[in-house]
């Protein structure tokens, strides 16, 4: 059973905040999730190679050169605070 | 070992008429309106563009291989200029600057965009019951469910009478809704498809495929999406011909034994139907592997979404309120808390949980671990074998109501036949089979880059069975 540290710990990597029935819903559903993945302790993966992708994966890296992207306006215009080109947010310090 | 009759295809049909003078914006301005009104019943899509839109990309589009044919995109695929939402609020008012490539394939090929359809949240869910906007419905009863993620996507290519949609799955979500709505679902193989413009899911996981009326409709789509993209680096072209003489199909048994009565026998005489007709040989055996793959998926997929959906904080795109007085994490807490829904806040600790330290090794990196096994396994499966064949679903689309009242672990349980596939990046084809209080679906599965089989297989199948239409269906030419 996950405990309310670590619960409470997840939640604030999470950046999510929950209500106190949904903190109670959520935690008693995560514990049965958790307790149905158990079956996975059953297998013995000693010599298994963990597969981060289905099929073998080339990394091709971009070329080492800048490049103009052409719609930066169109990006920036999202923001709901903008000028010249920068963006607004909430205050950091 | 050829199909017996001619090959029925939608798009060909449409094709055929454009070809003899159909007045295509007519069509348009009837299917637009017909769509309107039928998607006040089905929410089907999350946006329809009018007619008028419609009309003007179709003055501006020059190909000719799909000459005005009209398609869909899932709401998770980013149209330049049309909101994109992923399903979800806090992305309400997004709208991309840019096409995704898939939509830019289609554009140049002269397909006409109908609209954005209907999803769960980023994908997570198999009824469509957890889309932030609204619950779209089975046409065949619109008290069952419409399955997920690409509900909307199911229902609409179910509906309008020339269509196919491009949706996307992860663990299922085109199969599922291909099997509740008794249309085609095309699942590609991991990277033949251009994933750039979608928003993503679990990117080990995600593929972007195609419904369709027919098996011939969602292979000519294929052959225009697929293909490497600079712009996404997972993406090659590899190609494995199909074998048209002396198919062996495996069945794997352990996992048919989770099916209902219903789903089980529709499954066996699609099967009987297929060896009588074409004399293909089967075996049934144990696949005990598969039984890890549903908590294998749903730790790695969480993982990765949990990481994916950092990046939605209600400031730069999407749904932005609040006062920027607050500092930035209680600003991004607040947003996040108010604008994910559920089961988006449940994958996302599920996954942030199974990835931190000391607990990294026992979920994130056995369920890899496992991935590989299951991966190791298939592929000896295919050194034997040509097809894998399974039901798509263990049960038929059950009632919205009752879809609401499961427990996640009861929800992500059903997802047992689609996850293997999913999870070993292999393409699949789901087709009808049976039509009971919905239509039922079984799934071939091939190994990785051998989709021409699977065309092979639904053809052969469509060449016996004939397919029922909707009872709801749009775009109708008398």
């Amino acid at each position: 059973m996950i405990t309310d540290g670590v619960f409470r710990r997840v939640l604030l990597n999470c950046r999510i905040r929950l209500g106190k029935e949904e903190y109670k819903e959520m935690k008693a559903e995560l514990d049965k999730i958790l307790e149905a993945f158990r079956v996975l302790d059953k297998i013995d993966t000693k010599n298994a190679k963990p597969a981060y992708h289905p099929i073998p994966i080339q990394d091709v890296l971009r070329g080492d050169k800048a490049e103009r992207f052409n719609n930066v306006k169109g990006i920036v215009s999202l923001a709901r605070k903008n000028k010249e080109g920068y963006i607004w947010g909430p205050k950091t310090m | 070992m050829g199909a017996k009759n001619d090959v029925a295809s939608k798009i060909n049909e449409f094709l055929f008429m454009v070809k003899n003078g159909m007045d295509i914006e007519n069509y348009y301005i009837e299917l637009v309106s017909e769509l309107e009104r039928v998607n006040r019943k089905l929410n089907m899509f999350l946006k329809i563009r009018s007619a008028k839109e419609c009309l003007s990309e179709i003055k501006k589009l020059g190909g000719k291989q799909l000459s005005y044919f009209p398609y869909s995109a899932k709401d998770n695929i980013c149209t330049e200029g049309i909101e994109t939402t992923a399903g979800s609020k806090i992305l309400k008012g997004y709208i991309p600057p840019f096409d995704a490539t898939v939509i830019e394939k289609m554009k140049r090929s002269g397909a006409v965009l109908l609209g954005k359809t209907n999803m769960d949240e980023f994908g997570f869910g198999t009824f469509s019951i957890n889309s932030a906007f609204s619950i779209p419905r089975n046409p065949y009863n619109t008290e069952l469910c419409a399955g997920g993620s690409s509900g909307g996507a199911g229902v609409a290519t179910a509906v309008i009478e020339y269509h196919v949609a491009i949706a996307v799955s992860t663990g299922g979500s085109i199969s599922c809704p291909a099997a509740f709505n008794g249309v085609v679902g095309l699942t590609p193989t991991y990277g033949s498809v251009s994933r750039w413009g979608l928003i993503d899911y679990a990117n080990s996981l995600d593929k972007i495929g195609v419904m369709g009326k027919y098996t011939k409709d969602v292979e000519i789509i294929f052959n225009i999406i697929a293909g490497i993209d600079k712009r996404d680096p997972t993406t090659n072209k590899k190609k494995i011909n199909s074998k048209a003489k002396g198919i062996r199909i495996f069945i794997p048994e352990n996992i048919i034994s989770g099916c209902n009565k219903t789903i089980a026998k529709s499954f066996w005489n699609a099967i009987e139907k297929l060896t009588n007709e074409y004399g293909i040989e089967y075996r049934l055996a144990e696949l005990p592997i598969l039984q890890h793959a549903v908590p294998a998926y749903y730790i790695i997929a969480t993982c990765e979404a949990s990481t994916n959906l950092a990046r939605f904080c209600g400031m730069r795109y999407g749904m932005q309120e609040g006062s920027y007085d607050k500092y930035f994490d209680e600003y991004f807490t607040d947003a996040r808390s108010s604008f994910f829904g559920k089961e988006a806040k449940r994958r996302i600790i599920l996954g942030t949980f199974a990835r931190m330290a000391g607990y990294r090794n026992k979920y994130y990196l056995k369920a890899l671990k496992v991935r590989g096994m299951i991966i190791g396994e298939l592929k000896n499966i295919f050194k034997r074998y040509d097809i894998i064949a399974t039901p798509t679903m263990p049960i038929t689309a059950p009632p919205i109501s009752l879809a609401e009242k499961l427990s996640p672990i009861e929800t992500y349980m059903l997802d047992m036949l689609t996850i293997p596939p999913n999870l070993a990046g292999m393409p699949h084809i789901s087709l009808p089979i049976a039509y009971k209080d919905s239509p039922i679906g079984m799934q071939f599965i091939a190994n990785h880059y051998a989709e021409e089989l699977l065309f092979h297989m639904g053809k052969l199948w469509e060449s016996i069975f004939k397919y029922k239409p909707a009872p709801i269906r749009v775009g109708v030419i008398k």
